[in-house]
């Protein structure tokens, strides 16, 4: 099952330098029956505990993560078929350039949605290293000077972190091998059980390694500042990815590290993913309340969320590590519909300046309320997921932390005001000239639609079917 | 016998590592910085073949082999073939903290290097305690070199030194990864350095430098 998870991308890939016909809906079909594998993968491990057969290895956390992918993946799909009728001033993407944009994407899922499923660590380096070398052209896709640059620092802070996080795995097998002799693999289960007898000292530098390295990846603080230059300037879909997808799948792989650590040498982890999550959210608040560019704008949200579910992981209480991870699956739909929704906007406008954005509820109504609606999700207004993923961290951090969850709402507050102000003003306000006629393509309002109810479900009805999941995933880590 | 005489040769080889990222730290000419490259993986061929003698493992001979293969060869040859002779003929100078700053920060990271990762070494691992420091100062100065130096070229240098020794680590704590993990590792290396290569031919053509120190568009 995880074989065709995977084979069917990959063969996306190879037809897409074959020809430019169909690719947009064949790209939708494959990632929709992608997406209902994942969905059949995740009901199996619900009922009937890991999946392991060779390569692979699924648990509750796996399925989870692959799910989130599989949904961000499917709708940027869609959104895809929008952008490429009508990507440059209103005319379609066509022969190469075309090809050139499928084969990119469908390689770049192929590196996403194998990382949940791969059982051993250094695989599971490999595939990272391979969404970022996938992807880089995507984000210089459309090769301006500023795209180019944005795309050249993405690449070397991607090596430099690839690097790091490679230090730490090396560390942590070096570790491994002293506990158990030599001839110990590199799984994640294999490892989970020997890390109570693995060197303290060398699992603390094992630990700040693969935060900072994988932490680049996944867009946290300090490591951060490729991120909102890469998803300020892709394509909006490959944004929508890269903040949805890339940063979430990243995150899974410092989670995979990070819980090794816990169980080796307890609080100290704890207080290392404290200093890295506090330090995400407040650089992301600071840069937020000072954005001039919408993209950037959601960009920076991004590093914030990434920071707010390190903090849930270093409060660590069954309540904390469900949040976590059911706020990561809420962060990759609802940022990967307000990068759609900008890209509409783009579109339209012609400008990524907020200042440029006037009246959308009047040009374009339905991109403007799901623009709108997203924000006050992502900002964490009931009765959005992120909502209560927000609240289920916090109330486990003031029973564990109560200091960090402190500041973690006072800089949420701040986070509030630098998203809803600007864009409230876009959103809002007469309709002023300059508005190009295209009209926005089906296929965007599609993924739009099909987005947005995610963004609310959650929050409203999907929690019982969902919570089955997170329940097992969080039971994962607490080591039961 | 056999056994003192080749850690003698694994303690050269390992000073030779290290001054050779020192020479990349502060070398001029961009032809030269890829040469310099080829040479430093060349130096780690030898490392892990050492070693493999050392401790018996056949496996550390294909390490060797591979890294002859894609770091000697491959990566040098793309690089030089990516990167028109435009750029590859220029001797550009520019450090962030000077060339003599340069070099003492890199000296300061050798030891910072030294002291953290021989507490690392478990007791009695005699290669470890070697060559451990060797392959984290080399790491920690290939990451100041991507940091410290403002030209494409050289920063690229930067990150495969540090990914040599980061390899070297592997090699002489675990004997090297799992082979599979081996390769796709060496392939993904490849490939990156590739699309750097790339990247770098783009950024010239937009701004007629590859100085990407200087590229300041994208703030805040």
């Amino acid at each position: 099952m995880p074989e065709s998870i995977l084979a069917m991308p990959l063969a996306a890939a190879v037809i897409a330098t074959l020809t430019d016909g169909f690719l947009a809906v064949l790209t939708v079909l494959v990632q929709v029956a992608a997406l209902g594998f994942s969905l059949d993968i995740a009901w199996r491990v619900v009922a009937a505990g890991p999946l392991v057969g060779g390569w692979f290895y699924v648990d509750a956390v796996s399925a989870l993560f692959l799910v989130t992918v599989a949904v961000v993946s499917c709708g940027a799909a869609v959104y895809s078929a929008g952008y490429v009728r009508s990507a440059h001033e209103g005319k379609p993407v066509t022969g190469w350039a075309l090809r050139r944009y499928y084969v990119q994407f469908n390689l770049f899922t192929f590196a996403m949605l194998s990382i949940p499923l791969l059982n051993n660590l250094g695989l599971v380096w490999i595939a990272l290293e391979l969404t970022t070398l996938a992807s880089v052209f995507l984000v210089g896709y459309e090769y301006t000077g500023r795209a180019s640059e944005a795309a050249w620092k993405y690449l070397v802070l991607s090596f430099v972190g690839a690097m790091l996080g490679l230090w730490s795995l090396v560390l942590l097998y070096y570790a491994a091998v002293h506990a158990a002799g030599p001839g110990v693999g590199l799984d994640w289960p294999g490892l989970y059980g020997l890390a109570a007898g693995l060197a303290p000292r060398t699992v603390k530098v094992v630990l700040l390694l693969a935060l900072i390295g994988y932490g680049t990846k996944a867009g946290l603080a300090p490591m951060h500042t490729w991120l909102p230059d890469a998803h300020g300037e892709a394509p909006s879909p490959v944004s929508a990815l890269l903040s949805g997808a890339k940063t979430t799948v990243s995150f899974y792989v410092v989670l995979r590290f990070y819980f090794i650590a816990v169980r080796a040498i307890g609080a100290a982890a704890q207080h290392m993913m404290l200093f890295f999550g506090l330090l995400s959210v407040a650089v992301a608040a600071v840069f937020i309340l000072q954005q001039r560019d919408y993209k950037r704008l959601l960009a920076y949200s991004t590093v914030e969320h990434i920071g707010i579910a390190g903090l849930g992981a270093a409060f660590g209480t069954p309540l904390a590590i469900f949040g976590m991870l059911f706020h990561l699956f809420n962060h990759a739909v609802t940022k990967s519909n307000l990068f759609y929704a900008a890209g509409n906007v783009l579109q339209k406008y012609r400008t990524r300046e907020i200042a440029g954005v006037r009246g959308i509820l009047r040009s374009a109504p339905f991109t403007g309320v799901v623009f709108l609606g997203a924000t006050l999700a992502i900002v964490g207004l009931p009765p959005s997921g992120v909502f209560l993923s927000e609240l289920s961290i916090l109330i486990a951090g003031f029973r564990t932390y109560p200091a960090a969850a402190a500041v973690l709402l006072l800089l949420l507050a701040l986070a509030f005001a630098g998203m809803v102000r600007p864009v409230a003003g876009m959103v809002f306000g007469p309709r002023e000239g300059g508005v190009t006629e295209t009209a926005v393509s089906g296929w965007s309002n599609l993924a739009l639609g099909f987005n947005m109810l995610l963004v609310v479900l959650p929050g409203l009805l999907l929690l019982p079917w969902l919570s089955s999941l997170l329940r097992a995933a969080a039971a994962v880590f607490a080591g039961r | 016998m056999y056994y003192d005489a080749a850690l003698k040769i694994l303690g050269i080889l390992g000073a030779l590592f290290l001054l050779e990222a020192y020479a990349l730290l502060v070398a001029r000419q961009m032809r030269g910085i890829i040469n310099l490259y080829a040479g430093h993986s060349a130096l780690l061929a030898a490392l892990a073949a050492t070693v493999g003698y050392l401790t018996g493992s056949w496996y550390l001979y294909l390490v060797a082999a591979l890294t002859v293969l894609f770091k000697v060869l491959a990566i040098p040859y793309t690089l030089k073939r990516v990167i028109h002779d435009t750029v590859l003929e220029k001797r550009e100078i520019h450090f962030v903290f000077g060339m003599s700053g340069s070099l003492l920060i890199g000296g300061l990271l050798s030891l910072l290097a030294y002291f953290t990762s021989t507490a690392l070494v478990f007791p009695g691992d005699t290669l470890a305690r070697l060559l451990l420091p060797v392959g984290s100062a080399v790491a920690l100065v290939g990451l100041f070199i991507t940091v410290g130096r403002l030209e494409a070229v050289p920063q690229i240098s930067g990150l495969l030194v540090m990914e040599n020794g980061i390899i070297l680590i592997a090699v002489v704590t675990a004997f090297g990864v799992p082979l599979i993990v081996e390769f796709g590792l060496f392939f993904d290396v490849l490939v990156g350095a590739l699309l750097l290569g790339v990247l770098v031919m783009r950024l010239f053509a937009h701004t007629e430098t590859t100085a990407a120190g200087s590229l300041r568009r994208l703030k805040g």
